[in-house]
């Protein structure tokens, strides 16, 4: 197989147990590369599994997983191409940003400190302190250098800014937005909020309830979904073709969101276009429901 | 690697260092042969094993997983196999080093000193002489990284690796090693007893009275390079099967 035309991610039937729970099951998706993804779903959905299965540092208990075109093993041609910063940013502590620096120049056979050591200081962090005196958000960013130095294809982030306050939030996405419009390389970021990563992603997977609800181009999921408000309607008088993904009754309304392929016809209903946001948290509550075994009938009856 | 491993260790090893010279410095200085004071810091390198285990080895990687740095290492591009090889070979080569130091000084030391030189076969004395402190400290530093990759957490790692340490030690020195060689037994008068025991070999039961003489049975003196070379053989084969150990829980397993 031709490596460089490899999908980004590709996985089948990818799945992770942890004793009898699985953190993540049945996972199917593929993404092309040069996009940057937003990888989405609540806490526990199995964002960090999966990050960790893409990177070899878990093994699958099911399915198989793709990462530009090679399976996830310990080897250093595969560990060369993928740039990982874990939840937390670990770094050793006591040491500063430049010792991190050295240690990656032996460590990867492909580094480029002098980018990296730029960027921390346009960003006036001291590279010479032990990290563990720097903030969450210089922390942070010393952590995605580290990383960019490495020159990966794939660049997986995992909540790096789950800690970070709005601002730095701002600084850490302006930087990873320079990064990749350099450097041209893909990008899968998780967050448990969505918020952050619209404005620099433009793909999406969406994690919930250890499954897969979505996964596509955000443009494209945007294009799929609307909101239809109406009269109240019983639930088998709704047309079968529209897949509903939250429907809310009061006594006199339906409204639902759903998911269309062409174009809602019926005049009895208003159809408004809806924010990614409320697509995802629409599917994160189904996602909830699911994980209970029942499927989702919000307001059904009242 | 090398470099990885220096980075982050390099401040134990200058205070090992220090700590080496200023037992040596100690030995040196203080004049007198007879002093009860240097006789205990000597025979309290029976220790110095033991705390290569649990600070060189049991901490080495279970801060690395405690930290989730090994998250960072093991992402960057050497295999998991490579870092902790790296990882095994400089703790072993630093823990035998130090330990042949002390154990250098320590020999050099006892047999100027009549006392510790003679009895050398002995539990005591055989443990902190010749070639064997070095085989514990390569045993107890894998010993360490084995359970450290294996527990992850410093604390629990630590005290897991003393008590693992601890026990195999004393089984192997009460109950092994005074079969690493057949004894020899030895009928002498009941009025010569014990004085009829050999210099310096090691009694191996209690004297036992048969009719008008009494059995002794013991070890020899001059078996002692024959001890220390089996028991050092001994803890190599066990430090061996750690190491295995300490392969499967870093490269089998996940992060």
């Amino acid at each position: 197989m031709n490596l460089q035309a490899a999908p980004a991610i590709h996985t089948t039937g990818l799945g992770k147990r942890y004793g009898s729970n699985w953190a993540l099951q049945d996972f199917s998706v593929s993404v092309p590369r040069g996009h940057v993804t937003a990888l989405v779903g609540p806490n526990g959905a199995g964002k960090t599994t999966l990050l960790k299965l893409l990177v070899g540092l878990c093994a699958p208990s099911a399915g198989e997983a793709e990462v530009l075109g090679r399976v996830p093993e310990q080897s250093e041609e595969f560990l060369a191409s993928i740039g990982y910063l874990a939840q937390d940013v670990p770094l050793y502590k006591r040491l500063s940003a430049d010792d991190h620096l050295r240690i990656g120049a032996h460590l990867n056979r492909d580094w480029d400190a002098s980018a990296a050591r730029a960027r921390l200081t346009a960003l006036r962090i001291p590279t010479n302190r032990p990290v563990a005196t720097l903030s969450g958000g210089q922390r942070a960013q010393v952590g995605l250098s580290l990383v960019l130095a490495k020159r990966p294809q794939l660049l997986l982030l995992d909540e790096p800014m789950a800690a970070l306050d709005p601002l730095a939030r701002r600084e850490f996405l302006a930087s990873l937005t320079a990064a990749v419009a350099d450097e041209g390389l893909s990008v899968v970021v998780s967050s448990h909020l969505l918020h952050d990563l619209e404005r620099v992603c433009d793909h999406l997977i969406l994690l919930a309830a250890s499954r897969t609800q979505l996964c596509g181009d955000i443009d494209e999921v945007l294009a799929e979904h609307r909101t239809l408000v109406g009269p109240r309607r019983a639930w088998n008088e709704i047309e079968p073709r529209l897949t509903v993904i939250k429907a809310t009754q009061t006594t006199r309304q339906t409204r639902l969101l759903v998911r269309v392929e062409d174009p809602v016809l019926d005049p009895s209903w208003e159809v408004t276009e809806v924010g990614l946001e409320d697509i995802v948290l629409a599917y994160m509550e189904q996602g909830e429901a699911l994980a209970d075994g029942q499927l989702i009938e919000l307001g059904h009856g009242q | 690697m090398t470099y990885l491993m220096w980075r982050l260790h390099r401040n134990q090893l200058l205070t090992a260092a220090g700590v080496l010279v200023i037992l040596t410095t100690a030995l040196l200085t203080i004049p007198s042969k007879d002093n009860h004071v240097i006789e205990a810091i000597v025979y309290v390198t029976i220790v110095v094993p033991i705390l290569l285990g649990l600070f060189w080895g049991a901490s080495l990687l279970a801060k690395e997983f405690e930290d989730g740095t090994n998250g960072l290492a093991w992402t960057q591009g050497v295999t998991r196999r490579r870092w902790l090889r790296s990882n095994l070979i400089w703790a072993i080569l630093a823990a035998a080093v130090w330990g042949a130091a002390v154990t250098a000084v320590v020999t050099w030391w006892s047999l100027c000193e009549i006392s510790l030189g003679l009895a050398r076969l002995s539990p005591g004395p055989f443990d902190i002489q010749g070639i064997v402190p070095v085989a514990y400290s390569v045993f107890a530093v894998a010993l360490g990284i084995a359970v450290g990759s294996m527990i992850r957490r410093v604390l629990p790692a630590m005290a897991t690796t003393l008590a693992a340490f601890v026990a195999v030690r004393v089984v192997i020195a009460v109950l092994v090693r005074p079969h690493f060689m057949s004894p020899v037994s030895r009928l002498v008068s009941l009025a010569q007893g014990t004085n009829a025991l050999p210099a310096g070999a090691w009694l191996l039961s209690n004297p036992a009275n048969v009719g008008p003489k009494t059995l002794l049975t013991y070890q020899p003196a001059d078996r002692f390079w024959a001890f220390q070379g089996i028991e050092t053989g001994v803890f190599v084969v066990l430090a061996t099967g750690v190491v295995a150990l300490a392969y499967r829980m870093v490269v089998a397993r996940d992060a």
